[in-house]
């Protein structure tokens, strides 16, 4: 990101940078924290169906309106989605963890280990991740396992390879030699210089990753490899409404389906803005 | 007491061979140039001296012992580009400590301001991050100093007074220095001894 004129402008556009990040951290921050607390008032009875509240209009008693056995939509959308984002962290945490480990293990041991994990790496790149990941899922028996196994095994490799770049830069770089002229042991180094350069790498990736893995949750979902029907998620929830959107029936489908847009474009977003604040090295902290 | 490197060879991986049985000698105390034309490969001798870089054949022992042993190394290096030799996420206090904990009255001499200690890489001149890099290789273990083009950003009055420093401190504590550069008329005003980097090096073809 060349710019034509010096300093000044640059550090404005940096300030509006981390204003930019604080406010995409207090979007999702206030989303999760509405959806937990939300979740926790709910009275779970009304995720029982009632024979009398089939599919009920929203309105002031059902402000997502009721499906075909008169459960209430709006506690079936913040249950599904408190589901779809605890599974959604754990997933993207692990991705992150096997890319993390994978990529340094790659660079720092080299050999064997670096082709093997290279190879991994642009093979499956080479495959539609999508095809892989049901694949993966259905193998495993579907299900949370599906889900968490599938989504983790096949969004590892980008960041990966990313870190796996980075670490191998770094060791050869003029300040990790300097580092060890100056006695510093391969502990030190691994800590203080490659960890630091790692890290905001991981972190980035970790958000970036989270809205992707919490879309492919419901896209398995909806394909029938993920949850079980029983369980309120919000692939199911999409599932279910989807067919009666022709029947005049929308908001089943449509409640839900915003809910995911805005959690997911929240996540991106702060994870766009994360992206460029740690991508100026020796600016960022 | 010297550095020493017997029958040194370096070939660039997957390129030409740089220079081959090539011998040099810093005793302690002793200020040695060592000139040559853009490209023949003195940064790269340097980093090899240093211990950065295994020689392709050849041995650097300092007083006897191999360069790249365990610890603080007796042999350290000033390079022409500090801005890749420091961290650019650091400090300049942590650049510093990482090395050794400097004496107040080095700093001093070096022309050090402490309002500086708190800022990163990118916030500091070439010039004054280059004292840091001088800084941090003057440490109580360095019995060597390699100084390659050190003084590249530096204007010649202020060039001239820190190689002034530079040579006093070295001559206190009887360090051997080794001045990498293309300015001879410096290199005469302040070496007991220039050497040439010897020409085979496009001769030698791989
Ligand atoms: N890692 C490397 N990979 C490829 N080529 C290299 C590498 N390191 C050095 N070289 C090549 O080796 C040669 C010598 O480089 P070096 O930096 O040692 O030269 P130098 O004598 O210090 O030049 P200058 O006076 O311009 O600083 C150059 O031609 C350079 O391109
Ligand atoms: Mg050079």
């Amino acid at each position: 990101m060349s710019h034509p004129s010096p300093a000044p402008p640059r550090t404005t556009r940096r300030r509006s940078a981390s204003v930019d990040l604080a406010i995409a951290a207090a979007c999702v921050g206030a989303l999760l924290l509405a959806i937990v607390v939300t979740a926790w008032l709910l009275d779970e009875s009304s995720l029982r169906s009632h024979a009398g509240a089939r599919l009920m209009p929203p309105g002031p008693d059902h402000l997502f309106g009721t499906d075909w056995l008169g459960r209430d939509l709006f506690t079936r959308t913040i249950m599904g989605l408190r589901l779809s984002l605890t599974v959604g962290v754990v997933t993207a945490l692990l991705s992150v963890a096997v890319a993390t480990v994978l990529g340094i293990a790659a660079a720092l041991l080299g050999g064997w280990v670096d082709a093997v994990i290279s190879w991994l790496i642009d093979l499956s790149i080479g495959i539609p991740h999508l095809v892989f990941m049901v694949l993966v899922a259905f193998s495993v028996g579907g299900g949370i396992k599906g889900i968490v196994i599938g989504i983790s095994l096949t969004h590892w490799m980008s960041l990966a390879r990313l870190i796996r770049a980075d670490v191998l830069h770094l060791r050869h770089s003029d300040f990790v030699l300097a580092s060890r002229g100056f006695g510093r042991s391969e502990w030190f180094i691994a800590r203080r210089h490659l960890f630091g350069q790692v890290l905001p790498q991981a972190l980035v990736g970790f958000v970036l990753m989270f809205p992707h893995v919490v879309l492919h949750e419901a896209a398995l979902t909806f394909l029938g490899f993920g949850f079980s029907p029983q369980t309120p998620a919000i692939g199911i929830l999409l599932h279910e409404g989807m067919p009666h959107i022709s029947s005049g029936m929308w908001w089943m489908a449509l409640f839900p389906g915003l809910c995911l847009l805005l959690v997911v474009l929240a996540f991106a977003r702060l994870g766009d803005r994360l992206r460029v604040l740690t991508s100026s090295p020796g600016q960022g902290g | 007491m010297s550095l020493r490197a017997t029958d040194l060879a370096y070939r660039v991986p997957g390129g030409h061979q740089l220079f081959t049985g090539l011998d040099l000698r810093v005793e302690a105390g002793q200020v040695v140039g060592l000139t040559g034309e853009s490209g023949c490969g003195k940064s790269t001798l340097a980093r090899i001296l240093a211990g950065h870089l295994p020689p392709t054949t050849g041995t650097v022992l300092t007083d006897g012992y191999p360069v790249n042993a365990p610890g603080p190394r007796p042999v350290q290096l000033v390079q022409q580009h500090p801005e890749k030799a420091v961290n650019p996420r650091w400090t300049m206090r942590s650049v510093v400590a990482e090395a050794h904990d400097p004496d107040p009255a080095l700093c001093e001499r070096l022309g050090i301001r402490a309002e500086w200690y708190g800022r990163r890489p990118a916030e500091l001149s070439g010039g004054e991050l280059q004292r840091f890099c001088l800084l941090r290789a003057l440490g109580p273990r360095t019995r060597y100093l390699i100084a390659d083009e050190m003084t590249a950003m530096f204007d010649t009055l202020t060039q001239a007074e820190l190689f002034a420093v530079v040579r006093d401190i070295v001559t206190e504590r009887s360090i051997g220095l080794l001045v990498i550069s293309h300015d001879i008329p410096l290199l005469d005003r302040l070496c007991d001894e220039i050497v040439a980097m010897p020409e085979q090096a496009s001769a030698v073809s791989p």
